[in-house]
């Protein structure tokens, strides 16, 4: 990896005694797509902003290109943004808009005009600078705001929930628009979400905020196949946690009620954990099981059929509950029943160990 | 902390303007009040002991409470009107009501006068006609007042109840009346006691502005009927009586304040939902 | 009878005309009388003329003083506008403790009975030389309406949506040009809507101005009031009804204004 172009080093904002964000640390590379993801007051936009400058961070520092942020004012910032309901005046005409930025850098107005006709021709609304925001529909709202982000060829894009406001469908269709972008422009973005399936679609990485911290940094692949802790596995994706405690760790591995998993991060034995294992890794068989290392035996609850797949719904001898998906060709040749014994298997590879906290 | 204080700095004017042109001359008031001619409470004590300062205080809260009153009793179903019109009705019925509000209310006590006066234009149409012999004392008199008052405070009474009214659901009337209630009923048990915070607001806003109302009772009403703003402007203007006048003042500015206090607490009150 | 929509909706119809005549009426009567040919006041006018208007416009008294009421109003509500918008702008960017008790500061000449405000301006201005004094009826007359403008621009600045000014920071504009080309233009009707306010109040205003002013420096309503008590003269009318034309024609451009700012400028 090159030099960063964004380096975020130790940044906290405290709000008196409460920590909106705290030990944010954070590399980000020329062209990177990275998605700050989770739930409300995790963090993640506190951290958007103390970027673009609306916050000031309480500790640590930020660099652009090896150069300090802090003492530079919003305005002078030189870094694009996608606000939440997309910010634009309702004064201006869709031209005006993107035109702004340029503006106020100066740019003469026959230069002006060429780059806001060659951005909106980008986002696809060549034809629409004489409207006013409000006479356009939320996706091509949207597309402005996306636009005089990018008109001024920003060092760096932030968009915070740009998507929030859209229906599931055009949501679903911006997403790519706004990847493909990314792509052609080669702009570095740091996105803002709570919805995980838009992180795991569009980013590079993804940052898992909780709690005003980053819990994991990670490709999309690395957080939902290998999640270090209980929480990122919880919140992306849907997992089975199987309660216990570590037992005879060694090394990358460790036995949890008696079955082994991949050790995420090193847990001394008798620290309280989960054996995590995604519903599309258990392997359902009808019947009372032999006893094997990693098998589970209990009852079916409940089955529910899925089209593609089937989900069953099995709850074990303590109580727990767990889900096991199968493909519907293999949920065929399953004879299960609602109230019938079921075994459940996986492979110790597909099991994470993870502190229970 | 910039933006802090660059804010003080924008606020500051007006803060200093209406420090020393209205709060100072304020407590200046007050502090007449209870230093003419000498230091004590003398002239409270005469505004409260002397039968003509108390008769005053009674037609003042007597003329503000009928007032209060006539514009529930007229205003309610106005606003009624209002929620329940076509739009076009109803931009007519805000536009009618509102008309009042854009007019000095020199005009308006000008016009009752010209309408309601002995030679005015309701004798002489009655006595034109025939209908009667002498003219109807309808001016300089409580009822001139009443007249000139309610016109100019209706909106105060008409626009917290229409905003009310416009929020409450139809179907509650429309269930009650479901559950057996008949139509009178559902209407006293159901939208009545929901319309009740609005017409709370107006009455208060109606009677508090009433208490201090000077010009349409100087110009409509009779020897009978002074307020307590005539009393205070009457003493000031014509003797420079600034004992008794400041010491008016107060008492009136702690009347409305006591009430504007209480009326905000119960609306608190009610928000919390007790 | 009683359970019948006929009834009701009869009964309601009967208020809403009751409504319209009481409202209405008065100001129709003085629109009418303003243009009667009668030497005296008559109901309905012999015929139509103008006498009364050639009165208000020759009679130095009424040309006199409804030009110091415009020497009042014009200064007044400039001053209560500038200071009325900068406080609404202040308070809404403040914390929320110190911006109640500063509201409330501001807003007590509205609340306080105009007969107090009246009385306790007249004592001190009388005191400081203010008295009868062009200098003294302005700064009464912006007491009285900067609470208006400050109302109609907060109850704006409620509803302007603040992540507007971070866009325009971000998008690379210095505070002051944020301000000026977005926050300043998205509230300009109100500013506007307030100042229109304040001088129809103030034109309007009898109470201060009568505790405040001399026979040489008299508003025309003070003039109107000594008018009224003596008897009533017909140019009373006329100058009512330009009274009244002045207030809608506030009210028209406020309108105006107000849709304007709802269409696209061109690029």
């Amino acid at each position: 990896m090159s030099d960063p172009i964004l380096k975020l080093v130790d940044i906290g904002k405290a709000y008196g005694p409460v920590d909106a964000a705290k030990d944010i640390n954070l590399h980000v590379a020329e062209g990177e797509f990275v998605t700050f993801l989770g739930p409300s007051g995790s963090g993640k936009t506190t951290t958007l902003m103390m970027v673009a400058g609306f916050t000031q961070p309480t500790e640590g520092g930020i660099e652009l290109k090896g150069k300090p942020l802090d003492p530079i004012p919003v305005w002078k910032r030189d870094i694009g943004m996608v606000f939440q309901h997309y910010a634009l005046f309702p004064h201006m005409s869709v031209a005006q808009n993107v035109a702004f930025p340029l503006e106020m850098r100066g740019v003469p107005k026959p230069e002006r005009r060429k780059r806001v006709e060659e951005a909106m021709e980008l986002v696809g609304l060549a034809g629409f600078g004489t409207r006013l925001p409000k006479e356009l529909s939320g996706g091509q709202q949207q597309r402005v705001a996306l636009a005089r982000a990018m008109v001024f060829k920003p060092q760096l894009l932030l968009m915070d929930e740009p998507l929030g406001a859209l229906d599931k469908k055009l949501r679903e269709h911006m997403q790519l628009e706004i990847m493909h972008l990314h792509k052609n422009m080669g702009t570095t973005v740091l996105y803002v979400t709570h919805d995980q399936e838009e992180a795991l679609v569009m980013s590079d990485r993804i940052a898992v905020f909780q709690n005003g911290r980053i819990e994991q940094i990670g490709s999309p692949r690395a957080l939902y196949e290998a999640p270090e802790t209980k929480f990122v596995a919880d919140f992306i994706g849907e997992t089975n946690f199987i309660a216990g405690q570590v037992e005879s760790a060694n090394g990358g591995t460790a036995r949890v009620r008696g079955m082994v998993g991949q050790l995420a991060r090193d847990l001394r034995d008798g620290t309280a954990a989960v054996l995590a294992v995604r519903p599309e890794r258990l392997h359902v068989q009808a019947g009372d099981s032999p006893g094997d290392d990693n098998m589970l035996s209990g009852t079916v609850k409940e089955l529910i059929y899925l089209g593609q797949s089937r989900k069953a719904i099995i709850t074990l001898e303590d109580g727990t509950e767990v889900v096991a998906l199968e493909q519907a060709a293999q949920a065929e040749a399953t004879a299960l029943e609602p109230g019938a014994a079921a075994t459940l298997s996986f492979r110790s590879e597909d099991a994470r160990i993870l502190a229970d906290v | 902390m910039i933006a802090k204080l660059r804010s003080i700095w924008l606020v500051l004017p007006a803060v200093l303007l209406i420090g020393i042109c209205f709060i100072y001359p304020v407590a200046w008031l007050l502090q007449r009040s209870v230093s003419e001619p000498v230091w004590g409470l003398q002239n409270y004590a005469e505004i409260f002991t002397k039968s003509i300062y108390l008769g005053v205080l009674w037609n003042t809260v007597t003329i503000a409470g009928v007032t209060t009153l006539l514009c529930a009793l007229f205003g309610f179903p106005v606003a009624y009107s209002m929620v329940h019109s076509r739009p076009w009705l109803r931009k007519l019925l805000i536009f009618v009501v509102l008309i009042p509000f854009w007019t000095s209310i020199l005009v308006r006590s000008f016009a009752w006068l010209v309408i309601l006066q002995g030679g005015g234009i309701i004798n002489d149409f009655l006595t034109g006609v025939g209908l009667i012999a002498e003219p109807l004392e309808l001016v300089y008199n409580r009822l001139g007042v009443l007249l000139g008052m309610v016109q100019v405070l209706l909106p105060f009474m008409v626009f917290p109840l229409y905003s009310v009214m416009a929020r409450i659901d139809g179907s509650y009337v429309k269930a009650a009346t479901n559950l057996g209630a008949n139509p009178i009923r559902a209407f006293f048990r159901i939208y009545l006691p929901l319309c009740l915070p609005g017409l709370l607001t107006g009455a208060m806003l109606v009677f508090i502005i009433s208490l201090g109302y000077f010009i349409t009772p100087a110009l409509l009403g009779g020897r009978g009927d002074i307020m307590i703003a005539q009393l205070i402007f009457e003493r000031i203007d014509e003797f420079g009586d600034w004992a008794l006048a400041s010491a008016l003042a107060i008492v009136l500015l702690v009347g409305t304040a006591l009430l504007f206090g209480f009326v905000s607490l119960l609306l608190k009150l009610r928000g919390k939902g007790v | 009878m009683f359970y019948s929509a006929r009834f009701w909706g009869g009964l309601r119809g009967v208020i809403n005309l009751l409504l319209a005549v009481y409202m209405l009426a008065p100001l129709v009567v003085i629109l009418i009388i303003s243009f009667s040919s009668a030497l005296f006041l008559s109901f309905p006018p012999p015929g139509f003329s103008l006498q009364y208007y050639e009165k208000m416009f020759s009679n130095p008294t009424w040309t006199r003083t409804l030009w110091t009421s415009v020497k009042i109003m014009v200064p007044s509500a400039v001053i209560a506008t500038v200071l009325g918008t900068a406080a609404a702008l202040a308070l809404s960017r403040m914390e929320s403790r110190w911006a109640v008790l500063i509201r409330g500061l501001l807003m007590a000449p509205l609340i306080i009975p105009v007969i107090i405000t009246a009385a306790a301006i007249f004592g001190v201005f009388r005191i400081w030389g203010l008295y009868g004094t062009l200098p003294g009826l302005i700064l009464a007359h912006v007491i009285l309406t900067l609470p208006y403008v400050m109302s109609t621009v907060s109850a704006n600045l409620a509803v302007f949506d603040k992540r507007l000014e971070d866009a325009a920071a971000n998008c690379g504009a210095p505070p002051f040009t944020a301000f000026r080309r977005v926050t300043l233009p998205l509230i300009s009707p109100a500013v506007l809507s307030g100042m229109l306010f304040a001088m129809v109040i103030s034109f309007d205003e009898l109470i201060v101005s009568l505790f405040l002013s001399t026979p040489t420096i008299r508003p025309v309503t003070v003039q109107m009031w000594s008018n009224i008590r003596g008897d009533t003269d017909p140019t009373i009318a006329a100058i009512a009804t330009v009274l009244f034309l002045f207030s809608l024609f506030a009210l028209l451009i406020d309108g105006l204004a107000r849709r304007k700012s709802g269409r696209a400028p061109g690029l």
